[in-house]
């Protein structure tokens, strides 16, 4: 039989203890917050994705035509050699004007155009309209392109003197040597706001790179890709990252084409395919019969549809902090209150001693948010390795880097913690860098992680974020606290966009002030993989409902 | 002292707080859809037996999709041309883009009308495109080809990525799934996932702890939450059995069909991967149904094992 033997003032106390511990109201959280209660708040946002918009850009075509006597009637002079692939130019030279011809209408005057031919050397046309670098009128172009269609497309004996060799290098180097002229032309233009340039340099031949053999050797050498090409395109493209230079670039490619007639070489064929692979571009093949098709290798006007890929809700002012406890963090730096007050910075400054980097950076980096004790300016660390990201420094001392991917980690931080300060996303994930950095994920190019299960509780860190969980520590170790729900609705579709109902709901909450942030991601649905961030902010004010509007994302 | 009845009670109260229901736990209401009178769909289902895994491959994946059927705005819509593209959109949106009803490549240029709208090339600039005779194959093999006798002359039909379509994207041609994310390329374009990012396979789009591949395979938009009262309804399930040689019987079930199934093309992936070697191999097959096919099931042995790999047309019996 069952006897609990307790005195009746005992079982009173009990049975009333559990019974009120059954109301809602006296059921306390176990102090997950030592400053605030828990409350909770429900977002709900209404966002369509970005409209497909063509960027304003000038868009630079240059044609590197083979114009070796391998094309000429009356090659080949060794019999096994493919002759005549295109003896009256109609394969090269006619479908370039009818590109021309067929570009849509260009009011903004954004097209522009080069050429570049090649035999033993690379040169310029005879006809050549374009004075700096390049064309922007068409007509003018075009003109060129006729001129050595007709005039010395035909002939046997072009100038300058053609031995019916190939050099592949030199027409690139020439190409290479035009866009560093042309990109440090429009450097110093004054047109404000900058407009990038794309350039997109279209490499046509019909077999491989042979030249003479050097001084003292006798015979033919094959240029090679390694040794001798690849080195040119690679100098090429690294003109986009040039410190001045790399600013009026938005983009070069290399694309490639290869036409024969009868039989392909095979080894042609693999190298005009590296060099377009090396030169970020594509590479084409046309048979007999077909005309090399210069739209194929620079795609037409197109405005891609964007995709949603990913939308985070995050309380920039709680932090899961290390101990499994989520903390208050007024500034929204990362490092809580507590922890602020703990080791002498300033919870209301996301950068306490002004020295650039945040407390929480600093604190991540060096185990404290100032090097001085204090977080005095006179013994903070100046992180002088960052004087060449062009910080600006106010009157009080106080140091701000910007912020290129707007991330919220500015240039230095993503240097001193070795991200990508180009991306918001450094490792691909989708996950934003600061919202990686304040729930303990990777973010360093390379790394990943966040679809592992750290521990081991069947929810994977990606899912926790989005639950509203901490990273570090199991599910099941989380008391009293309620995890996020989040419903995406599509709405509307309209003119190339897709409309959303986001709502997540209950999110947590420590008072009444703090900025509740929804991040959206948005991806190129084909073709280029270019991810976007936008984001809104608002106050959460004691209304449990934080509603956002499309006019509401930057 | 004490009484027994006071005990009972206090330990009945014990036991209900203890259990935590009552006291913690907020009811789960789902709010009212907006769809909450979808219709559910007529569906079929298909049965794959006696699959073996190839010597030294592992299974990794396999989707069945109807391609003449997608979700569109919490609606089934029927697509006569099975390309990804619903016959509303074609009329609707896909007018710029010069969309025929009916035609995986309405100006047989060689880049299909799904990828034309998805990149926004517009009809005007389709002309600077060119398809070469070269380049109009599939040198992955991923892509089905029938002759569809709906349309006068039986033309040959191109469900799938040419190599030109791949240039043009910057994939490789050589490859059916070039992030290696598990999704083929042409399925993940068709759902509106970029076949060149590796890392939106394993992610949910909604948020919800459905990750996009998973909808895929069940063939409900990766954009929208699955626990939706429609998408609940359209999703596909997919069950696996083994029998005691090893075999498997793939029975994917509430595949929902149009128009009594008739003409629904049903498309079959199903990957493997080499443990050795880390490459993937693809076997694909496809099934026009037949008039009457709703509710019922169809049963068909693995292909693979004939030698067939891909684009194998399966005849219902």
């Amino acid at each position: 039989m069952i006897n609990l033997r307790l005195t009746l003032p005992a079982m009173l106390l009990s049975s009333g203890l559990l019974l009120g511990a059954c109301s809602k109201e006296h059921l306390q959280p176990l102090q997950r917050s030592s400053l605030s209660t828990l409350e909770y708040a429900t977002v709900d946002a209404r966002f369509c994705t970005s409209a497909p918009t063509v960027a304003r850009q000038k868009i630079k075509y240059l044609f590197l035509l083979d114009k070796s006597d391998s094309n000429q009637p009356g090659f080949p002079t060794v019999s096994e050699d493919v002759s005549n692939t295109d003896s009256n130019g109609s394969r090269r030279y006619a479908p370039l004007v009818q590109f021309l011809r067929n570009l849509p209408a260009d009011p903004a005057a954004a097209s522009y155009f080069s050429m570049i031919n090649f035999n033993d050397n690379g040169y310029y046309p005879k006809k050549k309209t374009f004075i700096q670098g390049f064309d922007p009128n068409e007509e003018n172009f075009e003109s060129v392109v006729v001129a050595e269609w007709v005039g010395v497309g035909t002939t046997i004996s072009p100038q300058p003197l053609d031995r019916g060799y190939t050099n592949y290098v030199s027409a690139l180097q020439l190409a290479r040597n035009l866009i560093k002229a042309d990109a440090q032309y429009e450097a110093g233009s004054i047109e404000r706001p900058i407009v990038t340039s794309s350039y997109r340099i279209m490499f046509v031949s019909d077999g491989m790179p042979n030249v003479p053999a050097g001084r003292g050797a006798s015979g033919i050498y094959t240029q090679d890709f390694t040794r001798d090409i690849e080195p040119v395109i690679a100098q090429t493209l690294a003109l986009k990252n040039d410190p001045v230079l790399g600013s009026y670039i938005s983009e070069i490619s290399l694309g490639t084409a290869y036409y024969f007639t009868g039989a392909q070489a095979p080894e042609a064929v693999a190298l005009l395919q590296q060099m377009a692979d090396a030169g970020n571009g594509q590479f084409m093949k046309f048979g007999a019969g077909e005309n090399v098709m210069y739209g194929a290798l620079a795609p037409p006007i197109r405005s891609i549809r964007n995709q949603l890929v990913d939308a985070f809700a995050e309380n920039m002012n709680t932090v899961w902090w290390d101990d499994g406890r989520l903390l208050l963090d007024r500034d929204g730096d990362g490092l809580p209150d507590e922890v602020e007050q703990r080791s002498g910075s300033d919870p209301s400054a996301e950068d306490s001693d002004g020295n650039g980097v945040s407390d929480y950076v600093e604190y991540r980096l060096t185990g404290k948010p100032c090097q001085d004790s204090a977080c005095g300016r006179s013994a903070r660390n100046n992180y002088s390795v960052c004087d060449g990201f062009k910080p600006s420094v106010e009157a009080s001392e106080r140091v701000t880097f910007p912020d290129t991917d707007g991330d919220g980690l500015n240039d230095c931080e993503e240097f001193l913690l070795k991200s990508d300060s180009k991306k918001f996303d450094s490792n691909d994930d989708f996950i934003p860098d600061f919202t990686a950095l304040r729930n303990g994920l990777a973010f360093i190019p390379g790394t990943s992680g966040a679809l592992a299960q750290p521990q081991g509780d069947g929810i994977s860190s990606y899912l926790k974020l989005k639950l509203g969980l901490p990273t570090t520590m199991a599910a099941s170790k989380v008391l009293d606290y309620q995890r996020r729900a989040t419903a995406l609705d599509r709405v509307t579709a309209d003119a190339g966009k897709e409309c959303y109902h986001l709502r997540i709901d209950p999110l947590a909450v420590l008072g009444a002030d703090n900025r509740i942030r929804v991040t959206l991601i948005e991806n190129a649905r084909v073709i280029s993989d270019k991810p976007v961030m936008r984001i809104a902010e608002k106050s959460f004010a004691r209304e449990p409902l934080v509603t956002f509007s499309e006019g509401d994302f930057q | 002292m004490s009484t027994p009845r006071l005990d009972a009670l206090t330990i009945a109260c014990l036991l209900l707080c203890a259990s935590g229901s009552g006291c913690t736990q907020k009811p789960e209401l789902q709010p009212l859809m907006e769809a909450s009178l979808a219709k559910p769909p007529e569906t079929m289902t298909v049965q794959i037996k006696k699959y073996q895994e190839t010597k030294d491959r592992v299974f990794k994946h396999l989707f069945v999709s109807n391609f003449s059927v997608k979700i569109d705005q919490t609606k089934l819509e029927y697509s006569a041309s099975r390309d990804g593209l619903t016959d509303l959109q074609k009329n609707g949106e896909g007018a710029p883009y010069g969309l025929s009803v009916g035609f995986v490549d309405s100006n047989s240029d060689g880049f299909s009308d799904l990828l034309m709208y998805l990149s926004g090339v517009s009809a005007t600039n389709q002309l600077n495109l060119f398809c070469g005779s070269v380049l109009r194959n599939s040198s992955s093999n991923d892509a089905f080809t029938y002759s569809d006798s709906r349309l006068p002359g039986a033309p040959t039909q191109f469900l799938g990525l040419r190599d030109c379509e791949k240039t043009y994207l910057q994939l490789n041609p050589e490859s059916f799934d070039n992030d290696k994310d598990g999704i083929p390329d042409y399925l993940e374009l068709r759902a509106g996932l970029n076949p060149k990012n590796a890392g939106d396979a394993d992610i949910s789009i909604a948020g919800d702890p459905i990750p996009n591949i998973e909808k895929v395979k069940r063939n409900i938009p990766v954009d929208e939450r699955g626990d939706s009262q429609p998408n609940q309804l359209f999703s596909y399930v997919y069950k696996t059995d083994f029998d005691a040689t090893g075999a498997r019987t793939f029975t994917i079930s509430n595949i929902p069909v149009l128009n009594g199934g008739v003409d629904n093309f049903i498309a079959i992936y199903l990957t493997e991967n080499e443990v050795a070697t880390g490459q993937d191999y693809l076997f694909s097959a496809f099934v026009i149904l037949k008039r009457n096919s709703a509710g019922g099931t169809l049963q068909f042995d693995f292909w693979g094992n004939s030698g067939s790999f891909t684009n194998q047309e399966l005849i219902a019996p």
